[in-house]
């Protein structure tokens, strides 16, 4: 197993209401698996975690990418700075 | 060669613009383009409202990387361009108060600094994770930009 530390941001942690969290996956884990794996412990979250941004140990990643033991994950809508 | 000045940052209080303006000075400056978002009270332009405040939020370390990753692209398409500024405001913010400052110099005012501040605020709003919320008289709501990072971008 893997674990990753999984972060929250804007309307997706106003959502959730909490700003991070820890999940255990898989060895060979993808994005995709810790999506599914966040919407079954929160389905109300489904719609977000879906259309979410994500980023792995802060680059721009995709469903695709793989995760290793101690990444940090973010889900994030599209970004509004400025 | 003096180290050219790269300043990035997400800031809680306000910031200084003269200070930065000062920052990313160089005997070689000779220009400088600084462009300023700051809160609008009153928007009139395609859905007219009212904006009582806005609560930005960032990922800072990721946001603090990806403004570095801004400077270089800057420094890569304008390569006149020496220094660069870039801030973000964070927390709460009412109208009238500047939130992000884009800032470049240059040695003449002709080879891309003004393009370069404008490419800066551009791309700060596609890939620095910021995100606002705002506080109007009908009530709140995250604000959703519209451009998708590839990648690795």
């Amino acid at each position: 197993m893997i674990k990753v530390n999984v972060l929250f941001f804007a309307s997706i942690r106003s959502l959730l209401k909490k700003k991070n969290a820890k999940v255990e996956l898989p060895e060979g884990a993808h994005v995709r698996d810790l999506k599914s794996e966040i919407i079954a412990q929160h389905p109300e979250l489904e719609r977000a975690i879906q259309a979410a941004l994500a980023a792995v140990n802060h680059e721009f990643s995709n469903d695709e990418t793989k995760l290793e033991d101690g990444d940090e994950v973010a889900f994030f809508s599209h970004v509004s700075g400025g | 060669m003096p180290e050219i000045p790269t300043i990035v940052g997400i800031v809680e209080g306000p910031f200084d613009l003269n200070q930065i303006l000062a920052q990313i000075t160089t005997p070689a400056t000779g220009a400088a383009c600084t462009f300023t978002g700051l809160v609008r009270g009153t928007t009139t332009r395609a859905d007219p409202h009212q904006t009582d405040y806005l609560e930005y939020e960032a990922y800072q370390p990721m946001a603090e990387a990806k403004m570095r990753q801004i400077t270089d692209e800057i420094r890569e398409r304008w390569p006149t361009v020496k220094g660069v500024a870039i801030l973000q405001r964070v927390g709460r913010l009412y109208p009238e108060a500047p939130t992000v400052a884009v800032a470049c110099s240059a040695g003449h005012r002709d080879t891309g600094v003004f393009e370069a501040a404008r490419y800066g605020i551009d791309r700060l709003k596609e890939i620095v994770p910021v995100w606002k919320k705002e506080v109007g008289p009908d009530g709140e709501e995250w604000i959703e930009g519209m451009y998708t990072p590839e990648p690795g971008e």
